[in-house]
């Protein structure tokens, strides 16, 4: 293998327990890059941060970032990428459902001309319902030609310089498997094995997901607004229609009255997701950075900061929202 | 991100491009080719000769990215390193000298002869008789690299065709002839820092019967006698010295002599052709085109540990064994599967015509093979020929 320098990004959240282990079965598979293990702690409320602490304090391959509060992951992976320091890097979640064995295959992908390379599961280890409503997100970003890899998932490898340029672009939305093909188009697939968790829980919960798929739709696609003002025209032209049979005593008061009711189901329906769009107009205005880093183990930009120049926070005491 | 400039992108070169990528840089291809091997692998091409000076010149006046200029298994492009690197100001471990005695045989006998380097007998022109050259001879012209326009001749009826085919292949219009050193043929894979040898890999090549004696297969480490190693890297710390190259990679072509002694055949300051590089990571763990790449951007060398045990590996070409079109390649599923095989490099698909005639160009992929021992090595290759099948029709 060539020493190729890889940064492995594991953003944690809440997993005090999977910390370690992670942390040894990456190494015990990438160890022979040149290898940094970047940990972002999204605000955990458990002991992560000590743990990735005690790592750092064992393996100087591994460096940390700590937000001031729980930003989201999307959050912690772009500090992740923002802050890599090797060539390429590899997106690790701390449930490794993802065997670290795997990144090989990517990474011998990416060395034969592609700046992102993904993970496609061979076989899916999720439940019912993560299966369906990934294989329904696809297929209709694909109606809407929203340009997504394939099967993509969180699981790829990259040249850092690329994943910093998507960070940086400081989108509304922050939907990374969107963004890179607008940048590149050196993308491919591999298929990777793919396990069932085995410790701690998911983080997603299924209204998160449906949130996370609607913010695709319409920050990377026009043509839902499209359908939309066709689907809104078609209403009030059968409003007025129904209205004018009405008044001249072509249709009874019921008929008409369910038939504009039926209008206005469509109608709000499409206010809704307009609505959704008016998100992201608010997006564009002043509001607080996508991330604040409270401690780090490197050098960080000032401006992540959440009190610039105060230096690492070993000391602060309570670092939750909850804390007494 | 820093971009380097590779001057050629034929199948030589391919791990040239995917370590430059594993370093972190932008490839930019230069190679008129655009179907050249390597050029898939590149972030960029430029289809410009790798000897067009001028065209390089104007291209590289518009941009700020190129952090290195390196030629790979190539010492046509050597020339055009060292000028692109100079006027650039880029870092660059060649002389003149070096490059000179890289492109030109005449120049490197000359030097070898100079320095008082084992040799063997030899002549610049035609003219083999006057000096009273015996046979068998090797014509080859002076400036062709990679066995091109080289022919073993074993009598006085062949020599005719043989300056013939030597002049057609030069750059230059010159030739040698030389007398045949019998022993053993090697490759040689150097790396030089602050003037003197830091690594060297020493290859065992095992060739076809003359007249082509084209390269089938290369062992590492090769099977010599003690001393040829000491031998040899005072030999090349004495060439790099006389040539005052400082940094960078040099392959070498040698026969140790039936004497044991190693008689240098010719040079390039460049990394060999792949995978020899390949080859020496998996011997002895240290890589010389990455080390090519940190003379190219002048940065510190990779770490070279003292030698470890090394482990017995080689790559063995796999060629067709009847002439027409391709139709099937059978078997290779089956070979990568044998714990012996590393890789299997196939550089050809079915449809394309293929020949039975080794030379050059009638590759059709390599398989690199590593073993606890050598006779281990020698059985996996055998079983790796008699699994991969090349299917054609006439």
């Amino acid at each position: 293998m060539h020493r190729l320098g890889l940064t492995a990004v594991v953003p944690c959240y809440d997993e005090a327990d999977s910390v370690a282990q992670t942390h040894a079965e990456i190494v015990a598979a990438l160890g022979d890059y040149d290898l940094e293990l970047l940990f972002v702690d999204d605000g955990s409320a458990d002991d992560t941060l000590a743990e990735i602490r005690r790592l750092a304090a064992t393996d100087p391959r591994v460096q940390y970032l700590s937000f001031s509060r729980n930003f989201g992951f999307e959050a912690a992976f772009s500090a992740g990428y923002k802050y890599a320091r090797k060539p390429w890097l590899v997106h690790l979640d701390a449930d490794l459902q993802f065997p670290p064995a795997e990144v090989h295959h990517l990474v011998e992908r990416a060395l034969e001309g592609y700046d992102a390379v993904f993970g496609v599961r061979r076989a899916r280890h999720d439940p019912w319902h993560r299966r369906w409503g990934a294989a329904g997100y696809h297929w209709l970003g694909r109606r809407l030609r929203i340009r997504i890899p394939a099967g993509a998932t969180t699981f790829r490898v990259l040249r850092t310089e690329l994943a910093r340029r998507v960070v940086e672009l400081r989108l509304g939305t922050p939907y990374f498997l969107a963004t890179v093909p607008l940048l590149t188009s050196r993308i491919a697939t591999v298929p990777v094995e793919h396990r069932p968790r085995t410790r701690g829980t998911s983080k997603f919960r299924l209204g998160r997901l449906i949130g996370h798929a609607l913010e695709l739709y319409v920050a990377f696609s026009r043509r839902a607004v499209h359908w939309v003002a066709i689907l809104l025209l078609l209403a009030a032209l059968a409003t007025a229609g129904l209205a004018v049979a009405a008044f001249a005593g072509w249709l009874g008061v019921a008929a008409a009255l369910g038939g504009g009711l039926l209008a206005q189901c469509f109608a709000l329906g499409g206010g809704a997701v307009l609505l959704r769009y008016t998100v992201l107009v608010a997006d564009a205005q002043p509001r607080p950075a996508m991330f604040y880093i409270r401690e780090a183990s490197i050098r960080v930009d000032p401006a992540d900061e959440l009190f610039p120049g105060a230096g690492t926070a070993l000391l602060i005491p309570a670092q939750r929202e909850d804390a007494a | 991100m820093k971009s380097l400039l590779i001057l050629g992108a034929a199948d030589g070169a391919m791990a040239t491009y995917r370590t430059a990528r594993a370093l972190g840089y932008r490839t930019v291809a230069v190679d008129l080719r655009d179907t050249a091997p390597a050029v898939a692998l590149a972030d960029e091409l430029l289809p410009v000769s790798t000897r067009d000076v001028s065209a390089l010149t104007g291209i590289l006046r518009g941009r700020s990215d190129v952090a290195g200029i390196l030629a790979p298994s190539s010492d046509i492009a050597l020339p055009t390193q060292l000028t692109l690197t100079e006027r650039f100001g880029l870092p660059c471990g060649l002389t003149e000298q070096t490059v000179e005695a890289s492109v030109d045989k005449r120049r490197f006998r000359a030097v070898c002869d100079e320095l008082g380097l084992p040799g063997y007998r030899w002549i610049d022109g035609p003219n083999w008789r006057a000096a009273g050259l015996r046979f068998p001879l090797v014509v080859k012209p002076a400036d062709a690299q990679s066995s091109r326009g080289v022919t073993r001749c074993p009598d006085e009826s062949t020599v005719d065709a043989a300056i013939e085919a030597a002049l057609e292949h030069s750059y230059g219009a010159g030739i040698v002839i030389e007398e045949e050193v019998r022993g053993q043929h090697c490759g040689c894979e150097c790396v030089i820092d602050d003037g003197r040898v830091v690594f060297m890999a020493l290859t065992e090549r095992h060739l076809t019967p003359p007249p082509q004696a084209t390269t089938t297969a290369h062992v590492l480490p090769a099977a010599v006698a003690g001393g040829v190693h000491d031998e040899l890297v005072a030999a090349v710390d004495a060439l790099c010295a006389r040539l005052g190259y400082r940094r960078g990679p040099l392959n070498l072509d040698l026969v140790v002599d039936t004497g044991g002694r190693p008689r240098l055949i010719e040079m390039g300051a460049r990394t060999g052709g792949d995978p020899l590089g390949e080859l020496a990571r998996h011997c002895y763990g240290i890589d010389p085109i990455e080390a090519s790449i940190s003379v190219a951007v002048g940065a510190p060398l990779p770490p070279m540990p003292p030698p470890a045990v090394p482990r017995p590996v080689m790559v063995q070409l796999l060629n067709a064994t009847d002439t027409g079109i391709l139709t099937a390649v059978h078997g290779v599923e089956e070979a990568r599967a044998r714990p012996e095989v590393v890789r299997v490099v196939l550089l050809t698909e079915p449809g394309r015509p293929v020949t039975s005639t080794i030379d050059l160009t009638s590759k059709l992929g390599y398989a690199l093979l590593a073993a606890d021992t050598p006779a281990q090595l020698r059985r996996a290759a055998d079983r790796l020929l008699s699994t991969i099948r090349f299917e054609v029709r006439p």
